[in-house]
């Protein structure tokens, strides 16, 4: 008899999060909205069958898994092990830019350049760090969503921030102080 | 004549200065960073720099989801709408509560309410009324106990002044004084 009313309030509250974790993860918003489509669907078929209280993990993690098939059958999804840079912290840790490490170097970034960068990452950093930073997320329920340990969470976190940073330099324009 | 200074910085330094950035850092990190900041202009300019991409991804707007999409759902699953009814928001309301920390907090809320408002409206104890027979018996009684110390010091004092002083130390002096006397005397 609840099961209306329990669906009704699922997707008011979660179907936002969904569409933005999806448009991410698909980097398409027409393919964002077929995943979004077809979580809603499977979480009414599903709706007298799991706790209500781990909805919100049982539908990130829907999200998450048929974004991960659709871009597999594509073949658009790969590990991109190789993407991550494993010596970015000796190559970053000099930033004695012309010779002065005294001027700073301002970033000018728009939202669509930061939209971009956070793309461009690998999908094994860029996951954990849409769900944290864009939807809100603690590391335990990342944790959770992705089926991963609380510990890779933390260092994929930490190596997408460092990613990113590296990512956006491409759009930094200097201003001399 | 500037500088040009390779600066290094220690990867576990990198990664504090990025957790503080990004506001997730401990209170030992923050201080560490805060004083290597302070020290050193390249820590200053990183975690500026860090603090600058945080600010801007924190502030990146969420998309709606189109109206179309949830429409289709529902007429896929043959799907009742609630929305703006008054018992639709009244479930919503009612799911909100207990699905988050509210319920927990409320309740604690609610466990601290009542203790309080014990203290501040419960009835005080009556104090208790004595009668005039009552308080008489007390004065009596409390010089009975005045009166039987008296008796105790008294005789005490009795004691020492007549028999111990009297007696035992009198004798002792007086024996004493004898001696002293015969030996000035020579007899």
């Amino acid at each position: 008899m609840l099961s209306p009313a329990k669906f009704d309030f699922l997707i008011k509250k979660y179907k936002n999060k969904i569409f933005n974790y999806a448009i991410y993860m698909m980097k398409d918003q027409m393919d964002a909205e077929d995943v979004t489509q077809e979580v809603l669907i499977r979480t009414w078929q599903n709706i007298d069958k799991f706790n209500f209280n781990a909805a919100k993990a049982w539908m990130m993690r829907t999200t998450h898994n048929l974004c991960i098939d659709y871009l597999r059958r594509n073949n658009i999804y790969t590990k991109k092990e190789t993407d991550v840079d494993e010596d970015y912290n000796e190559s970053f840790a000099d930033h004695s830019i012309d010779g002065n490490p005294h001027k700073a170097a301002e970033l000018l970034i728009t939202e669509d350049e930061i939209k971009d960068a956070i793309n461009n990452l690998p999908e094994r950093l860029k996951s954990p760090f849409v769900l944290y930073e864009l939807q809100g997320f603690k590391y335990k329920e990342i944790g959770k969503i992705l089926d991963v340990p609380l510990n890779t969470v933390k260092v994929n976190i930490l190596r997408a921030r460092k990613q990113l940073q590296k990512e956006l330099k491409k759009y930094a324009r200097e201003y001399f102080k | 004549m500037q500088e040009n200074i390779s600066n290094k910085i220690d990867a576990k330094l990198i990664d504090k200065i990025i957790s503080v950035a990004y506001r997730d850092g401990s209170m030992t990190d923050k201080i560490i960073v805060a004083w290597k900041a302070a020290g050193d202009d390249n820590v200053k300019n990183l975690l500026e720099e860090y603090r600058a991409t945080f600010n801007k991804v924190s502030k990146l707007k969420q998309v709606d989801l189109p109206e179309y999409v949830t429409e289709k759902v529902e007429e896929k699953i043959g799907f009742q709408k609630s929305e703006g009814s008054f018992s639709g928001n009244i479930t919503f309301s009612f799911f909100n509560i207990f699905s988050g920390k509210a319920v927990p907090v409320a309740a604690a809320g609610i466990v601290i309410l009542a203790f309080v408002s014990f203290l501040i409206f419960r009835e005080p104890v009556p104090a208790h009324k004595y009668t005039k027979a009552e308080i008489e018996l007390a004065e009596y009684q409390l010089k009975q106990s005045l009166a039987i110390v008296g008796k105790v010091f008294t005789k005490a004092e009795k004691n020492f002044s007549q028999d111990i002083l009297n007696k035992q130390l009198n004798r002792r002096l007086n024996k004493g004084y004898y001696l002293v006397n015969n030996i000035l005397t020579g007899g």
